[in-house]
């Protein structure tokens, strides 16, 4: 018999994702022999046509993304190479982030391909563990686990831990707030399950992630049921009493009857390749084998129901004729692009900051600047590389557009222009930039916005808040035991966690907060317009429904809980106040024994928890201290929670990088004075950041953090450069020692 | 009518090659002959006499259009509808290689499961407007 041409497709494509890693490390080696031989033709050639192969063939085998930014390598390159001129510095820079992207896609995809399937041994759990335990079973508790973990506290979470938070909230300026409306209605799913304890507990876990579900146990009534709420879509067990195969033939009718097919999800114990098929003859949309993980089929009933629904593109359009801004605006809009005109040219920063457009068109000549000068400006500012330009002109020498394209340019629209060539030039380069920039501002394991970006929509959203006088509430939130996670059951599982946390979040808050991953396990949330006694009612509802949340692991089910932190404006009139002032409230809630949401209690001085033990028994130098403004440079999120509490008792101000490369881009808030690095981004083949940061933070003190164990390699680091080194965890009195150190250097080097 | 049988690839990448086989064959159902360069085409192209080629635009060595204008000086290829394959699908693009011959333009990556589908469609087009040019 010949096998099938979907399981052979699978064979190769399973070996095309086990050379991903080789392809992609050969498009990085020539790329920077590229740079080494200072953009040499022939190695510009060779580089372009690695990306080119790897852009054709990465999407035929399901990895799109991988397939977009090699894409976006290779057109990068051919511009280049057709143009005959050296690249300007940001078209460079841009084709550098592609690169770091693309190393960074290809080690994910290795993690995808080697995701294992499904597994049929589990049985599924038929009731659902009580809400605030840690895990579910005691013989689930991995070995490890201090008796802490599998002994919850089974009272009330402690939200307020102090006497006189009401007063302190009820200085708050009272203030009408918007109804908080979860994102968008409710969409009604059919569960079609013949077990009903299954049915009752998959319900229970889908209306945790705002589904309106209908549980319905044969198959009889399906039809009127579909009929009469048109359902969003329907989950379906296969294997009914009536015959094998009974589900997706009920559905195969159904299908039958619509003009539109309703998605479909099945589940059954099941997993071998005819139910698989069967499910695919009938229309199915999905498929799993039970026991089901609730993320995973979270994941699939978003994509199906259009949950992540996509906003309209925006354009600005910079012409001084507004007759003519106005008609491309019209016919774009016409074509469902959300488009903006301006005459003033004066005007295009404030827009871009405002209207965040997808793409700029440009008009050539202008009286006030042209549009090359201004493509100049625009450029300059990092944020802004990625941002396609397209120069409208009824320029026709080739030569003049080429030094156009040369300037940063992305395309040459001729005018007078057909309104409908418009919209498809641009369109498809506005789709291109979008997906771009989506790699770059969001945080690639969960989709919410990284580090660097919520950070920054956070200072605009704390510029608002003051502007308009209105409440503006912080959470951070840390999932509990984390690590254990990932030590017991694998980063995979791990990952699967996070992603699931991360679509909770998204479900139950509003389009209008901010919802970012600030790194490793820890989440920041900004509400605005909301006072900090809404944000504690909202977030340990949360809470709850993510204690009650199952996740799967390789010895069955388990459950996570998180602690949260929260402060806000205008109890804290500064972005980094607000901050420490909320991760001086995470850490109260760590320490209270973890599971709850503590508000902070108001105040200006963050983090007194600490502070009054230290601070008693350390001799504070006589003289004043400079203001240390730190910033650390860690990746390791305990290293970086143990130190953070320290510097907030001791009353710095600090912010966090994960990595030294971008710390290297860091803007505001803060100018750092000193600089916590972990010493693993300085070690070995990392050895030239310290010469890069010393260059960068010329004023600044480095020093090295390490754990204790590893002296000897901190001593070192020492030698090569850093000025000082920090062991952790803190002993008492360490960080006010080095300070010590560090003034008193700084006092004999005026 | 007559029906599409024979299929010459050509394409450079052997990763493409090897869905492609596949796609045209097991899917698809026809006879599938794979070349790697402009240059392997030409060689085989007169005695493998198939209903329809397909031609990777951009191959190192001899490019998509030239291997065309080289098939095409070869009288029993003179009609034989070619498909470029390429992964620049702008609207000025298309037109270049509807110009200089091409019967249509496939969009790299393509999708493995429909590629046959695509590829018949073209071809019927493509013969009818022969034979509706020819009577």
């Amino acid at each position: 018999m010949k096998p099938d041409p979907a399981e052979q497709f699978e064979a190769l494509r399973r070996r095309y994702a086990a050379q991903i890693s080789d392809r992609v490390a050969a498009i990085i080696a020539a790329w920077q022999q590229l740079e080494q031989s200072d953009w040499e033709k022939s190695v510009g050639i060779e580089t372009r046509q690695l990306a080119h192969k790897l852009a054709g063939s990465a999407a035929m085998f399901g990895f799109v993304d991988l397939g977009a930014v090699a894409r976006e390598i290779d057109i990068g390159l051919k511009e280049w190479l057709e143009l005959d001129q050296p690249l300007n510095a940001y078209k460079r820079r841009h084709l550098a982030q592609q690169i770091a992207l693309l190393q960074r896609l290809a080690t994910e995809s290795k993690v995808t391909a080697l995701l294992p399937p499904l597994t049929t041994t589990q049985e599924p759990v038929a009731n659902p563990p009580e809400p605030a335990t840690l895990l579910s079973t005691q013989e689930q508790v991995p070995a490890n686990l201090p008796p802490s973990a599998s002994s919850p506290t089974q009272e009330a979470p402690l939200h307020l831990p102090s006497p006189e938070p009401a007063e302190s909230l009820r200085k708050t300026p009272v203030i009408p707030f918007a109804p908080r409306e979860q994102n968008g209605r409710p969409r009604a799913i059919i569960v079609v399950e013949d077990d009903q304890a299954f049915a009752t507990n998959l319900s229970e876990q889908l209306r945790l992630f705002n589904y309106d579900v209908h549980v319905i146990h044969d198959l009889e009534g399906l039809p009127t049921l579909v009929r009469a709420i048109n359902p969003a879509a329907i989950i379906m067990d296969i294997v009914f009493p009536s015959g094998d195969l009974a589900g997706t033939e009920a559905i195969a009718a159904i299908q039958r009857e619509r003009t539109e097919p309703v998605p479909v999800i099945y589940l059954s114990q099941r997993d071998d390749f005819a139910a698989r098929l069967a499910a695919v003859r009938s229309g199915g949309h999905a498929y799993f084998a039970k026991p089901v993980d609730a993320g995973r089929l979270i994941e699939a009933l978003d994509r199906l129901t259009g949950a992540e629904e996509s906003t309209p593109l925006r354009v600005l359009i910079v012409d001084d004729e507004p007759e003519f801004g106005q008609r491309c605006a019209q016919s774009l809009e016409a074509a469902g692009i959300y488009a903006r005109a301006i005459t003033d040219p004066r005007e295009t920063l404030e827009q871009l900051q405002s209207f965040q457009p997808d793409l700029l068109i440009l008009d050539m000549y202008m009286p006030i600047c042209s549009g090359i000068e201004l493509a100049s400006i625009i450029r300059q500012q990092d944020r802004y590389v990625g941002m396609p330009i397209v120069f409208l002109s009824a320029e026709t020498n080739r030569s003049r557009q080429q030094s156009a394209l040369s300037l940063g340019a992305d395309d040459f629209l001729a005018k007078p222009i057909q309104l409908e060539d418009l919209v498809s030039a641009i369109s498809a380069r506005a789709v291109r930039a979008r997906y771009i920039k989506r790699f770059l501002i969001r945080d690639s394991l969960t989709g919410l916005l990284n580090h660097q970006a919520v950070e920054e929509e956070l200072s605009r959203e704390f510029a608002r808040a003051e502007r308009l006088h209105q409440p503006l509430a912080i959470a951070i939130i840390d999932l509990d035991h984390f690590k254990r996670i990932n030590d017991s059951y694998g980063h995979v599982v791990g990952d699967q966690v996070l992603r699931s946390f991360a679509r909770l979040l998204q479900q139950r808050l509003r389009k209008s907060d901010l919802i970012g991953r600030h790194g490793g396990e820890e989440f920041l949330v900004a509400l605005p317009n909301t006072s900090l006694i809404e944000a504690r009612t909202l977030i340990d509802a949360i809470r709850n429904s993510f204690a009650a949340l199952r996740h799967y692991g390789p010895t069955g089910p388990f459950v996570v809980t998180f602690s949260a932190g929260i402060a806000g404006y205008p109890q804290h009139r500064s972005q980094i106040g607000a901050m420490q002032a909320a991760d001086a409230a995470l850490y109260q809630a760590k320490r209270a024994g973890r599971n709850r949401v503590v508000v902070d209690t108001g105040g200006s001085e963050p983090a007194t928890v600490h502070a009054a033990t230290t601070h008693q028994d350390q001799s504070i130098p006589a003289t004043p201290a400079p203001n240390w403004r730190a910033l650390i440079i860690s990746a390791n999120g305990i290293q970086r929670r143990l130190l953070r509490q320290e510097l907030a008792a001791h009353g710095l101000m600090y912010d966090l990088i994960p990595d030294v490369e971008r710390a290297l881009t860091y803007q505001a808030p803060i100018t750092p004075n000193l600089i916590f690095v972990d010493m693993t981004q300085i070690e070995g083949t990392r050895i030239a950041n310290l010469m890069l940061l010393r260059e960068h933070f010329a004023a600044a003190r480095i020093v090295t953090i390490a754990p204790a164990v590893a002296e000897q390699r901190a001593v070192a680091s020492v030698t090569f450069g850093a000025d000082d080194y920090l062991l952790i965890p803190l002993a008492t009195g360490a960080l006010p020692a080095l300070l010590n150190r560090l003034s008193a250097h700084e006092r004999s080097n005026p | 009518m007559a029906s599409l049988q024979k299929i010459l690839f050509v394409e450079d990448d052997p990763d493409i090659q090897m869905v492609a086989q596949l796609a045209l064959e097991a899917v698809g159902g026809y006879t599938v002959q794979m070349c790697s360069s402009g240059a392997e085409a030409l060689a085989v192209a007169e005695q493998f006499a198939p209903d329809l080629i397909l031609l990777d635009v951009m191959m190192p060595g001899m490019d998509g259009p030239t291997t065309l204008a080289e098939l095409r000086k070869k009288p029993t290829l003179a009609h034989t509808p070619v498909v470029f394959m390429t992964a620049r699908v702008q609207r000025h693009e298309i037109e270049q290689y509807l110009a200089i011959g091409a019967a249509d333009v496939i969009s790299k990556p393509f999708d493995p499961m429909s590629l046959s589908a695509q590829v018949a469609a073209i071809w019927k087009k493509a013969y009818e407007a022969r034979s509706s040019g020819t009577v």
